[in-house]
């Protein structure tokens, strides 16, 4: 039998308790299970976030402030570990209006105004050449517009709903003083709530039409790498500026998520951190319990070697082996888990990410380790 | 290879102390037998586990073949255990949680001893029947019967008893010592042997008052 073929083994297993070894090694299994589960949810997740064309690992905010904002302001936010990108909000600083010719139906007016931002900070941009003297101007709307529209404006004048792609090819016209343009949608955004103008064509547009007068810059668009990041939140602060869009909802779920699972990671840790100091505790008490055979096997000549190769195999081996148990039972929730996002329609990622395999192999490479130390320490001060 | 005591005497006792043993110089020669004997107290025990390296404790020098017994490492006193010296205790030392017959298996696989030979000698002291017992169930004289077999099966240059016909009647007694006798011979080894009283065996070569 593996635990005692041999009178040597019946004495060496007079100390074994299997109710106390069982709990601990239900323990260690617990531990590594939640650990690897964690490892591998979160690396699932944060794919299957990353594979979403339009979320970006990076948060996308828009700052606000009532005064002025100054350059070195500026140069300053740039500077804070957390930021990646720092672009300014430009306007239109000349009156403009925008009109609709449905036909029959009639036409609508409207006052207008234009926003830009550098282009490095749009996505979905489509056509985004704007060449000096162009008639046509390509604009960006907001998601929102069109939703507004359809489900607001439309209904509640009669007017049929449009798409996306027949918005494109809608006829919108820009009244500058007295010159006619033509706007174009290329694209649209979550992001920025407003109507976004190439910057060349704002730029253009303002030395034009307002004489080169003074953009008061009041509003930034700032890329951070950290969502929630508390630098940000202080500098704000101390330069009296606001948040005012941002946040994608994508970003918040992967920081919730990425939260969540390091929570779990970390418990599956303690608990196996926990387990590790209920194994090491057992393993002196279930030397100290035989000691007295133990050191009569010395008197009897035993070698040191024997006895430590007999009760350090069997304890790798069953570790060994609830170690592979908890790693099939995190294959098969994984699995599961796996289907289950496939049939939801999501593209979940194949197999077992190799962090965990490595993560899985350090905690054992650990153990094993840790099992040759306190059983030849122990072995060592019992048979002198 | 000879035993050699130089003004031996366990810690706990006088260094003055004095009888035919203790600080004294004592030269035993290979294969000679030595009876000791004196009455409780005076350091039998200490003695023979001076001798098989447990005692530490000690005045003086004690050597074995050429090495003093202070300077071998535990690796080598259990190699030493296995082949050159054994020994049958006087509180036995059998394994209870085993059977007489593991007792046996255990120390004939250890030092590669016949164990058919171990178990025709258990039956020669009369503890055949006792085999698949318990050792913790056996009386103390099928214990002590037991544990004279087990030290007779390795090889050994000297063989240390510690009292150990103390539970024994006359007949198991004279059949116990016959096969020591017997056993040493075969190996041409030493004899320490202790006990309470002179008895008067003429067997030994060194009959002496600790």
């Amino acid at each position: 039998m593996f635990w005692h073929s041999d009178p040597m083994g019946k004495i060496l297993s007079g100390g074994f308790r299997g109710r106390e070894f069982t709990g601990i090694l239900i323990g260690l299994f617990l531990g590594i299970l939640l650990m690897t589960l964690s490892i591998e949810f979160y690396l699932d997740v944060r794919s299957l976030l990353a594979s979403d064309s339009a979320l970006d690992r990076n948060e996308t905010l828009i700052v606000a402030g009532t005064d002025e904002i100054d350059s070195g302001t500026i140069e300053n936010l740039a500077k804070l570990p957390g930021i990646s990108d720092v672009g300014v909000f430009r306007k239109n600083l000349f009156e403009l209006d925008a009109y609709i010719k449905l036909g029959a139906l009639g036409s609508y007016y409207t006052e207008m105004f234009f926003e830009s931002v550098p282009d490095r900070f749009l996505d979905d941009i489509g056509e985004w050449n704007w060449q000096e003297n162009s008639k046509t101007i390509p604009i960006i709307i907001p998601n929102d517009f069109l939703t507004m529209y359809n489900f607001g404006f439309a209904p509640a004048r009669g007017l049929p709903r449009i798409t996306a792609e027949s918005i494109r090819k809608f006829p919108i016209g820009i009244r500058i003083r007295n010159d006619d343009y033509r706007a174009r949608v290329t694209g649209f955004t979550n992001r920025i709530q407003s109507i976004i103008v190439p910057e060349d064509f704002l730029k253009w547009a303002n030395a034009k039409y307002a004489g080169n007068a003074h953009d008061d810059i009041r509003k930034l668009i700032v890329k951070t790498r950290i969502p929630g990041d508390p630098d940000l939140k202080r500098f704000l602060q101390e330069h009296r500026l606001e948040i005012v869009s941002g946040a994608s909802p994508a970003a918040k779920i992967r920081s919730f998520t990425g939260l969540a699972f390091m929570f779990t990671g970390i418990l599956g840790c303690l608990i196996l951190i926990m387990a590790l100091g209920m194994y090491v505790l057992s393993i002196l008490l279930y030397i100290r319990r035989s000691e007295k055979d133990i050191a009569l096997l010395s008197l009897l000549g035993v070698e040191r070697k024997k006895v430590f190769c007999w009760l350090f195999r069997r304890l790798t081996a069953i570790f060994s082996l609830t170690m592979v148990i908890a790693f099939l039972v995190m294959l098969l929730v994984q699995h599961g888990l796996s289907s289950l996002l496939a049939q939801q329609g999501f593209a979940g990622t194949q197999g077992v990410q190799s962090v965990t395999v490595y993560a899985s192999l350090a905690v054992w490479l650990f153990i094993v380790l840790l099992n040759r130390l306190l059983v030849k320490r122990q072995i060592t001060d019992v048979m002198r | 290879m000879k035993l050699h005591l130089k003004s031996l005497s366990p810690a706990y006792l006088e260094p003055t102390d004095a009888g035919q043993v203790w600080n004294r110089e004592i030269v035993l020669e290979p294969g000679s037998r030595a009876y000791i004997y004196a009455v409780s107290g005076r350091g039998k025990t200490s003695l023979i586990s001076i001798l098989y390296g447990i005692l530490h404790e000690f005045h003086g020098t004690a050597v074995v073949g050429e090495s003093d017994i202070l300077s071998l490492h535990p690796d080598r006193w259990r190699m030493i255990r296995r082949d050159t010296i054994s020994i049958v205790f006087q509180d036995l030392k059998v394994f209870e949680n085993l059977t007489a017959r593991e007792n046996l298996t255990l120390k004939a696989d250890l030092t590669g001893f016949d164990v058919e030979q171990a178990f025709e000698m258990a039956a020669e002291l009369g503890i055949a029947d006792r085999f698949d017992r318990r050792c913790g169930s056996l009386s103390l004289g099928e214990r002590q019967r037991l544990a004279i077999v087990r030290a007779m099966c390795q090889p050994f240059r000297w063989l240390l008893l510690d009292e150990p016909f103390s539970h024994l009647d006359e007949d198991n007694r004279k059949r116990a010592f016959d096969l020591i006798l017997r056993e040493c011979d075969k190996r041409g080894a030493g004899l320490i042997m202790t006990g309470l009283l002179n008895t008067g065996e003429e067997c030994f070569d060194h009959v002496l008052a600790l």
